[in-house]
């Protein structure tokens, strides 16, 4: 479903230049968990806002389906994270000002196709889903760290999009926490059956995926595709 | 409700301990209501000092004044029938004007001057609204008045009739209905003893005061019947000024244009001519003066709702810099440039149309409580009020707000909480109105330099509606820079932002 063709992604920083990704080749399934590990700096988070179509590469293309997504106009890029992409992030970047539901129901106000009741109802179901229904009108504050990680997901979800993509989800929680979030996005694959691509450094974790994909100094060094 | 709304009315009151935003916000708003409230009332108390000033120089001049190259006309019932007889003229009137030298009856010296109008009552009252304003008789000639004072003067001094004097004139010579006082109307030396003078004294009986409210009348003038004015100057059947009444005031230019056409005084030549002159004329330099004030006192308000949308526009760049992570948040979930933008200017909208609002009826309500009459209730009382609510207040919002916030909303505590949100603002808005009630009363000004003893307040209601227009834009314009910064943050950088 998504395939990334010899990206590179170069950063220059006063005045030197920092190659983060060089020439990453890959492909992500539709309905497949895959793991994208690797150490600090080694271009994983680069990696994922490229496919999200957050950034742009220097050269190479992401290609979902048979469009590049960087070939698109910019409101077509925007239409394409709403509509095909859910984001989780590793400290939920949860919206202060508003509770989980309105949290939740953002990215359905945003597309514009649903009214602000019907995205907040939406918004209750999903919440409910990932067991925060007694949540609703609480703001992140007022939410423990799996709590809001656990709003995050439901944000990812709102549009039913056919991947999410998460950069450590889980790395900001501790290991009780981070087993029952995790429970949950394969609970939601196996529900849904988008697509996931999983950040981490964590090699156990990595271990849980369909397949796993190890970046070092922003190339790939070993894929392993693990029998279903 | 648009999403670009929805995101800005909450940043707008979001009320988070670490965040300041809200109070700028707060700020901004009271900014912009100030500079409105501001705008309204010193425009809308200039209206209505020019208005009032206006209708009291109208209810108490012509506007049009002819007047003969000769000095006196002869003939100036013909003269009055035919200035009548010219379009847009609605009245007209003989006067005789003149300066007289004022001595009350047993003083022994000249106390000052005063301007004596000779005026045909009837006449004079179809021109100018002199009859609304006297205290006492108009009629110069009351039988009980006249008859009283020839009773007080001497077998040798005669009476010329009786005196309409000014309300102040009165005041400072210690005059009242009844009492005579002795008019100059020409002195000569004594060729027998120069240092002395043989002067032309002519006696009068106070009838009448006249009140307007314009100082140069109630300061300065003295009203007698034509009759008695042409007895004083010994122009029987004369008069030197021929007030004019035109349909409507701004249209005097044209009506003198048309009298200094059509008319000709018997004699021909420049003789012939009439001398006109109109109500602006004479008040030229006030009304230009004002007319200068008003244009400065605008360039200042601009200058203020200028100060406040500069407000605006820092805030909404303070607002982009702190919610830059949720920009990069909400480009991920699929916002547009476009969007986010909106959000910025809908939030400085929001700001300029709620200051607007705030300040619009704060501007008009001190000018009805300014514009009010009534006695008000003691600065002692509005103190006495506000103290304990105010204490009361601030004690219920200590109390209340807090676990409501910090802890999940409880069914008793959401009442609460709902109870507060709307009860405490009304509270409070009635102490602040009261207090205002109490506080603003109108303002007593010195007639002798403004003319007018109280400032009148009238709101023009187009220039409402063009200065709440004027902030509109300028607070939209005040949302570009902002609105445009928050769009182009690249959304990685966003998300990174610390």
């Amino acid at each position: 479903m998504i395939r990334i063709v010899d990206i590179h992604r170069t950063y220059t920083e006063a005045g030197n230049e920092i190659r983060v990704l060089q020439g990453i080749n890959l492909e992500v399934n539709a309905g497949e968990i895959l793991a994208i590990a690797g150490t600090s700096g080694a271009g994983k988070s680069t990696l994922l806002h490229l496919i999200g179509g957050l950034d742009r590469p220097t050269s190479g293309a992401v290609f979902f389906g048979n469009q590049d997504i960087f070939g698109f106009e910019d409101r077509e890029l925007d239409h394409f994270r709403n509509q095909e992409i859910g984001f989780v992030f590793q400290f939920h970047h949860l919206l202060a000002e508003f509770s989980a539901r309105e949290n939740v129901a953002l990215g359905a106000m945003i597309s514009g196709t649903h009214s602000m009741d019907q995205s907040l109802q939406q918004a209750d179901e999903l919440l409910a889903y990932v067991g925060l229904e007694d949540r609703l009108d609480h703001y992140p504050t007022q939410l423990s760290g799996g709590e809001r990680q656990r709003v995050a997901i439901a944000r990812a979800l709102i549009n039913q999009p056919r991947v999410i993509l998460a950069d450590e989800p889980t790395g900001n929680l501790d290991r009780k926490t981070s087993g029952g979030v995790l429970d949950l996005l394969w609970d939601l694959n196996d529900r849904f059956s988008q697509s996931l691509v999983l950040i981490t450094h964590d090699h156990t974790l990595a271990q849980r995926a369909d397949r796993r994909v190890h970046l070092v100094d922003g190339k790939i060094s070993e894929a392993k595709q693990i029998a279903e | 409700m648009r999403f670009e709304r929805f995101v800005a009315g909450r940043y707008l009151k979001s009320r988070r301990k670490q965040s300041f935003i809200s109070i700028i916000s707060l700020i901004s708003v009271g900014g912009v209501s100030l500079g409105i409230a501001t705008v309204i009332l010193v425009v809308s108390v200039m209206n209505g000092f020019e208005q009032s000033l206006k209708d009291k120089l109208l209810a108490n001049e012509a506007h049009v004044f002819v007047r003969s190259m000769g000095g006196f006309f002869k003939n100036y019932d013909q003269t009055v029938q035919q200035i009548k007889q010219v379009d847009d003229v609605v009245a007209a009137s003989p006067v005789i004007y003149s300066q007289l030298a004022l001595q009350p009856k047993g003083s022994k010296r000249i106390e000052g001057t005063i301007y004596v109008k000779g005026i045909d009552l009837k006449q004079e009252d179809s021109v100018t609204g002199f009859s609304e304003y006297v205290i006492g008789s108009v009629d110069f000639d009351d039988p009980e008045l006249i008859s009283a004072a020839q009773k007080k003067l001497s077998k040798r001094e005669t009476l010329k009739g009786g005196i309409i004097l000014g309300y102040n004139v009165a005041s400072q010579k210690g005059l009242f209905t009844g009492d005579i006082i002795r008019l100059i109307s020409k002195m000569e030396p004594n060729p027998a003893n120069p240092s002395t003078f043989f002067a032309d004294v002519s006696n009068y009986v106070v009838v009448g005061l006249y009140q307007s409210g314009l100082h140069t009348y109630d300061n300065a003038f003295g009203f007698v019947s034509l009759l008695a004015a042409q007895d004083l100057y010994n122009r029987s059947e004369q008069a030197n000024l021929i007030q004019v009444k035109a349909s409507t005031p701004e249209i005097a230019e044209t009506v003198a244009k048309r009298i200094r056409e059509q008319i000709k005084f018997p004699g021909g030549g420049l003789k012939g001519v009439p001398l006109t002159d109109t109500w602006m004329k004479q008040y030229a330099p006030l009304f230009e003066a004002m007319k200068l004030e008003k244009i400065v006192t605008l360039i200042i308000e601009a200058l203020i709702i200028l100060v406040a949308a500069f407000n605006i526009a820092s805030t909404l760049i303070m607002m982009v810099m702190e919610k830059t992570r949720d920009i990069g948040v909400l480009r991920a979930l699929g916002a547009s440039k476009r969007q986010i933008s909106k959000i910025f200017i809908s939030q400085g909208i929001l700001i300029g149309v709620l200051g607007a609002m705030i300040g619009t009826v704060l501007g008009i309500g001190l000018c009805f409580l300014l514009d009010l009459e009534n006695d008000r209730p003691s600065y002692w009382l509005a103190l006495t009020i506000i103290l304990p609510v105010a204490l009361q207040i601030w004690i219920s919002i200590t109390r209340s707000t807090k676990p409501v916030r910090s802890t999940a909303p409880i069914n008793g505590q959401e009442d609460k909480a709902v109870f507060f949100k709307i009860g405490i603002p009304v509270l409070w808005i009635l102490v602040v109105t009261f207090v205002l009630y109490c506080v603003v009363r109108p303002i007593q000004i010195d007639s002798r330099v403004y003319q007018l003893s109280q400032l009148a307040v009238e709101i023009d209601w187009v220039y409402v509606l063009f200065i709440n227009f004027l902030s509109f834009f300028i607070c939209l314009g005040a949302t570009l820079y902002p609105a445009w910064q928050s769009s182009n943050l690249v959304p990685v950088e966003a998300l990174r932002y610390e």
